[in-house]
C-alpha cells in the first residue's frame, strides 16, 4: 500500500493543476474563517455576538462547516482530476497493460483518498484549536476537548465527500461531465429531488420532514452542518416535532454507511468496466 | 515451450463479432506477427490477453499458468498508441513503469540510450514528436526484463526515417532472445522482422505458421511454344513445377520454386528439342499471398 502511495505521489508531483489545488487548500483551510474577522471589527449588539464564533467550543463548527466547502471544492476537484486525467490521458490503460491489477489501480486511489482525508482532517484540527486558543479567554484544556466529536466528524465528511467525487469520476470518466455532476447533485440535483419526495409526502397525506435528511449528500453536510441551522433544528424540534437535521450520532453512522456504500458502487463499477 | 496458449478465444460486441474462436500457439523465442488488415481484430485480440478487454469465451494462458495471476508481469506491451504522463519527462515515466513492475534493477540510462533517447530524457513527455515517444514506449515495455514483449502497429504514423529506426530497435530486441508478439497491417514489417506470422481477418484465424512457409517464394514463368503439348509434358513431370495452367492455345503460366532458374528452363527446352517463343518470369510477390489470404476463405497450417 505504502508502494502504491508513492507511486501516486510520483504521478501528480509534478502536475500542477493538483499541486496547486493542494496548496490552495492547505493555505485557505486555517485562514479562510479568519478573514471574517475584519467584517466583525466594529460590529456591536447580536454582531459582536456572533465574532464569538472564534471561541472555544464553536469554532469547531464553524471552522468545521467552511473546511468542509474547501474540502468538497479543492480535494474534491482533486480527486476528479486525479481519476478522469488517468482515462483521457489513457495512462490507466497503460497502468493495467504494464502490470497493475484492476485492484492495485484502485487502491492506489483509495490510499491517496484516506491520506487526503487525513491530512485535511489534521489540518482542521489544528487549526481550529489554535485559533480557539487565540481567541478564548480564560481557556482550559478541558474546553479543548468539548467539541461533540468534531474531529472524527470532519474526517467522516471528507471521507464520504471524496469517496463520492471517486464514484461520480470511476461512473462519468470524462473530466467535463464528472465535474458537471459532481458539483450539480448536491447543489441542485439532490436538493430538488428532497424538494419533490417531501412534496409527495405531503400531498398523500403523510408529511414525514426527517426523511429529507437521509439523502447521501445532506447527510454528509449534517456532519458539519452550519450552527445556527443546526440550533434553528432545535428550536423547530422542541416546537414542532420535527428536525432538520440528524443528530450527531446518527450522522456519523449514516455517515460511514454512505462513504462505504461509495466506495463499494465504486469499485463495482470500475471492476466490471472494460479499461 | 509454449509462451502462450490461446483457444476458442471469442469477442462479441453486441451483434458484432471482433473475434471469432481464435486458436493460436506461440512458442518462446519466437518473433510472431499478428498481420490484418485495419479493424481486422488483432488489437482486439492483444486487449484480451493482456486483460483489458473482457473476453466473451474462450480461454488462453500465459507462460503454461506459471506465474498466476502476476503473469503480465514478466509482459512489456503497448497497445496502438503511447501513453505516459505528460508532463512527467521520460525519466519520471519509466520510474513509475519501474513501480508498477516491482522491478528497482533497470538501468532507465542504459535503456533510455538502448532506444536513442537518452539526450531527451529530461524533456516532458508531451514535448516529444511521435517516433520519440514510440521509442519511449519500447524502452517501457523493457522495464522488468520481461519474457514477452507486444507491439502493436509499432511504427504507424512514422516517417520513413522513424520507421527504419524503431524497426532496427526491433530488431535488437528481437535478437536479444526475448519473444516478441507485433501487430502490424503492413506485410512487409512483418515479413522483415518476424520469424511467424498468424493472418488475421474479419476477426478469423485465415493463416499460421513460419513466415517462410505461409508467403512462399515461388516465381510465376509464363513461357510458350509451337509444340505446346511437348513443353507441357515436359514441365509437368519435374519435381520443382507446382502449378501448371495453359492460359490460351499457346501460353502456359507455372508456378515453379526458387531451386529452378529460367535459363536451365530454357536449357531443357532445348535438349528436349522444343523451341520456346517466349520465356517470361515474374516474382510472385509477398502482397499477392497477403490479398489471397485474406480475401477468400483459404485457411493455411
Amino acid at each position: 500500500m505504502l508502494q502504491l502511495l508513492k507511486t501516486e505521489i510520483k504521478k501528480f508531483k509534478s502536475n500542477s493543476t493538483i499541486t496547486l489545488l493542494i496548496v490552495f487548500f492547505t493555505l485557505l483551510m486555517p485562514f479562510v474563517i479568519l478573514t471574517l474577522k475584519g467584517v466583525f471589527k466594529d460590529a456591536t449588539g447580536p454582531i459582536k455576538a456572533i465574532s464569538e464564533i472564534y471561541d472555544l467550543p464553536m469554532i469547531w463548527d464553524y471552522q468545521g462547516y467552511a473546511g468542509s466547502w474547501l474540502v468538497f471544492f479543492f480535494l474534491g476537484f482533486m480527486v476528479l482530476q486525479m481519476f478522469t486525467n488517468e482515462v483521457s490521458q489513457r495512462t490507466m490503460r497503460q497502468n493495467i497493460i504494464f502490470g497493475y491489477t484492476k485492484k492495485e489501480f484502485f487502491t492506489a486511489k483509495v490510499t491517496v483518498i484516506i491520506c487526503l482525508s487525513i491530512f485535511a482532517t489534521i489540518l482542521y484540527a489544528f487549526s481550529s484549536a489554535v485559533i480557539g486558543m487565540l481567541h478564548t479567554p480564560g481557556f482550559d484544556f478541558e474546553l479543548l476537548m468539548d467539541n461533540n466529536w468534531a474531529i472524527l466528524r470532519f474526517f467522516i465528511s471528507t471521507l464520504g465527500t471524496l469517496f463520492f467525487a471517486l464514484l461520480v469520476a470511476v461512473v462519468f470518466r470524462r473530466g467535463g461531465l464528472s465535474m458537471f455532476i459532481y458539483f450539480a447533485y448536491p447543489l441542485i440535483l439532490e436538493p430538488i429531488m428532497r424538494g419533490l419526495v417531501i412534496y409527495g409526502l405531503i400531498k398523500s397525506g403523510k408529511p414525514n420532514w426527517t426523511l429529507m435528511n437521509y439523502f447521501p449528500m445532506n447527510t454528509l453536510e449534517d456532519l458539519m452542518t452550519f450552527p445556527l441551522v443546526r440550533t434553528s433544528s432545535d428550536f423547530i424540534n422542541v416546537h414542532e416535532n420535527m428536525t432538520l437535521v440528524h443528530s450527531y450520532p446518527i450522522a456519523i453512522g449514516m455517515g460511514i454507511v454512505y462513504s462505504a456504500l461509495f466506495l463499494f458502487l465504486a469499485w463495482r463499477s470500475f471492476k466490471k468496466s472494460d479499461i | 515451450m509454449p509462451v502462450l496458449q490461446i483457444n476458442n478465444l471469442t469477442k462479441r460486441y453486441g451483434k458484432l463479432t471482433a473475434l471469432d474462436n481464435l486458436n493460436l500457439t506461440i512458442e518462446a523465442g519466437n518473433i510472431y506477427g499478428l498481420l490484418g488488415p485495419n479493424g481486422s481484430g488483432k488489437t482486439t485480440t492483444l486487449g484480451m490477453i493482456l486483460g483489458i478487454l473482457a473476453k466473451t469465451s474462450g480461454s488462453f494462458e500465459w507462460f503454461d499458468g506459471k506465474y498466476g495471476d502476476k503473469y503480465r508481469m514478466q509482459i512489456g506491451a503497448i497497445l496502438e498508441t503511447p501513453n505516459f504522463y505528460p508532463y512527467l519527462n521520460a525519466q519520471k515515466n519509466l520510474e513509475i513503469v519501474q513501480d508498477i513492475k516491482q522491478s528497482q534493477n533497470d538501468d532507465i540510462e542504459a535503456l533510455l540510450t538502448t532506444v536513442n533517447l537518452a539526450h531527451r530524457k529530461g524533456s516532458k513527455f508531451r514535448t516529444y514528436s511521435l517516433g520519440m515517444k514510440q521509442r519511449l514506449a519500447i524502452a517501457a515495455t523493457l522495464i522488468g526484463s520481461p519474457e514477452v514483449v507486444i507491439f502493436d502497429e509499432p511504427t504507424n504514423g512514422l516517417d520513413p526515417e522513424g520507421i527504419a529506426e524503431v524497426r532496427n530497435i526491433l530488431r535488437r530486441v528481437a535478437d536479444s532472445g526475448k519473444t516478441v508478439i507485433m501487430a502490424s497491417h503492413l506485410l512487409d514489417e512483418v515479413e522483415k522482422i518476424c520469424s511467424h506470422v498468424a493472418i488475421i481477418k474479419d476477426g478469423h484465424l485465415r493463416a499460421t505458421g513460419e513466415v517462410g512457409k505461409i508467403f512462399t517464394d515461388d516465381t510465376t514463368l509464363i513461357i510458350s511454344s509451337n509444340n505446346l503439348d511437348g513443353l507441357k509434358d515436359m514441365l509437368s513431370s519435374r519435381s520443382y513445377i507446382n502449378e501448371l495452367v495453359q492460359l490460351d492455345n499457346q501460353i502456359i503460366e507455372c508456378q515453379m520454386s526458387s531451386e529452378i532458374t529460367a535459363e536451365e528452363i530454357c536449357r531443357l527446352a532445348f535438349d528436349n528439342n522444343i523451341m520456346l517463343t517466349r520465356l517470361e518470369t515474374r516474382k510472385r510477390r509477398l502482397e499477392d499471398d497477403f490479398l489471397e489470404l485474406t480475401k477468400g476463405n483459404i485457411i493455411k497450417n
